[in-house]
């Protein structure tokens, strides 16, 4: 039970962390809610080519983000 | 004669009324009934023992179902509460993540299925069941059931629900079902598939801890929930390779994707964004606080704490005792033998530091320290025995 409770503590600071770390642009949570929107009509895959589009798309945010990053250290 | 029939049936009638019986008018009975009896005239079997009548019922508390009447029954709030159900033909599905030269995730993915694996989950309300499954394939492992998955992410393939924590017989956690979900790593042109981008060469597909459960010492091993927030850096699972026979002890946050492990991987915390790295050699009693991000770690890397932002940067020989405490940025360092007894308090940036240029730093056993100046010129310095000796990095 022990195990269960600091596992769960543990689990909740991971995703505290994570947040405070990468807090997400708009346009990644634009684009998340897109995704879910179509996922709900994605039978047989229909929507994939759009979801996979935004899944880079926000794969390029997170990248331009490090660069932003790494050329603020740079200064 | 008159009085005979008149006489039998006043008989008769006394006896049937004598039989006439309303069991309502019964007390209630109070306490255990197990040795009490239950009476009858049917057939001519009187008496019967309610413990034997309990025996011979067997009260069902599980039931045995398909994911797909599951879903139907929990969404339409029919489940019996406390009741355990068993889904026969679980199976994790997932769509494969692959990535093209540039590291975008292909236009088509392929969807996998994995094998056949017997969920057990207890049902709390009509409409809700314990986060807490069982898994009657895996025993002693502990697993959490999401049975909402019942389409997979990208492709909209039928999928029968989703582990969402696995922590195996050998204590490695994952927030997926790493016995099933199969990375792609591509060969890196010598024989070693530590590649996540598709570089042309021939491809496999590997698990998360490649040796577990094959004679590796694979344990203990805390992997964070990437799940949660993998839509946001665009992929959905975490991508993690380890290949190592021994991998021991390591604990990530939840930003920790798509890194290959080749080598032994002990001891370590991964506490910041760690990802696109390859680490080919021994990774030991490490602490990465800060981003680590698209290094290559081609020797040993033992008993280092990497504090600040560590990127874009090739060791590619032994590393190890050293503290990284600063912005150590796109840096070579080039050299035969260890890279020890360094403390890296600097923003360093952008130097290739070499054995021939800089021999004190390299295969020295004594402290070493790459400082900035209050002029923000980079400086090693060590201690002759007399003086601190300072050396300026152009």
């Amino acid at each position: 039970m022990k195990k269960y409770i600091l596992i769960s503590i543990l689990t909740t600071f991971s995703i505290m962390e994570t947040m405070a770390q990468f807090p997400p642009t708009k346009e990644q949570l634009a684009n998340i809610k897109k995704i879910e929107e179509l996922q709900k009509s994605n039978k047989k895959g229909k929507n994939k080519g759009e979801i996979i589009k935004l899944l880079n798309a926000n794969q390029k945010v997170n990248k331009e983000i490090a660069i932003e990053r790494a050329k603020q250290n740079k200064q | 004669m008159k009085n005979l029939i008149l006489c039998f049936l006043v008989f008769i009638t006394s006896i049937s009324k004598g039989q006439s019986v309303d069991p309502e008018t019964f007390p209630t009975v109070v306490g255990a009934i197990s040795s009490k009896n239950l009476y009858t005239n049917t057939g001519g079997e009187g008496k019967i023992s309610i413990k034997t009548l309990m025996d011979s019922v067997k009260i069902l508390d599980t039931a045995t179902i398909t994911y797909a009447d599951f879903y139907t029954a929990i969404t339409g709030g029919n489940l019996v509460v406390g009741k355990t159900y068993i889904i026969m033909d679980f199976q994790t599905v997932y769509d494969q993540m692959d990535f093209d030269a540039g590291g975008s995730l292909k236009p088509t993915l392929v969807t996998k299925t994995g094998a056949t694996e017997q969920i057990w989950v207890l049902a709390l309300a009509p409409n809700q069941i314990a986060s807490q499954a069982y898994s009657a394939t895996y025993p002693n492992d502990k697993i959490q059931y999401d049975w909402t998955y019942n389409t997979t992410l990208v492709n909209g393939s039928p999928a029968k629900g989703r582990i969402s924590e696995r922590i195996d017989e050998n204590n490695n956690r994952t927030d997926y079902d790493h016995r099933e979900i199969k990375f792609i790593r591509y060969d890196d042109g010598a024989g070693n598939f530590t590649v996540i981008n598709d570089n042309g060469n021939a491809s496999g597909e590997f698990l998360t801890f490649v040796q577990n459960f094959t004679g590796g010492t694979v344990k203990d091993n805390w992997l964070g929930d990437f799940y949660s927030v993998g839509a946001l850096v665009g992929q959905e699972y975490a991508n993690n390779v380890f290949s190592g026979g021994f991998v021991l002890s390591n604990t990530s946050s939840a930003l920790f994707y798509n890194n290959t492990f080749s080598g032994d991987v002990t001891n370590n915390t991964f506490s910041g964004q760690v990802n696109n790295n390859t680490f080919s050699g021994y990774v030991y009693g490490n602490t990465f606080s800060g981003d680590v991000t698209n290094n290559t770690f081609s020797g040993q890397v033992n008993y280092n704490t990497f504090s600040g932002d560590v990127y874009s940067n090739t060791f590619s020989g032994d590393v190890y005792d050293n503290t990284f405490s600063g912005r150590v940025n796109n840096n070579t360092f080039t050299y035969t033998g260890n890279l020890q007894y360094v403390t890296i308090t600097d923003n360093l940036q952008s130097k290739t530091i070499d054995d021939v240029t800089y021999p004190m730093l390299f295969n020295t056993n004594y402290k070493k320290e790459i400082l900035q100046a209050s002029n923000v010129d980079n400086y090693i310095r060590y201690f002759d025995g007399t003086n601190d000796i300072n050396t300026l990095i152009p």
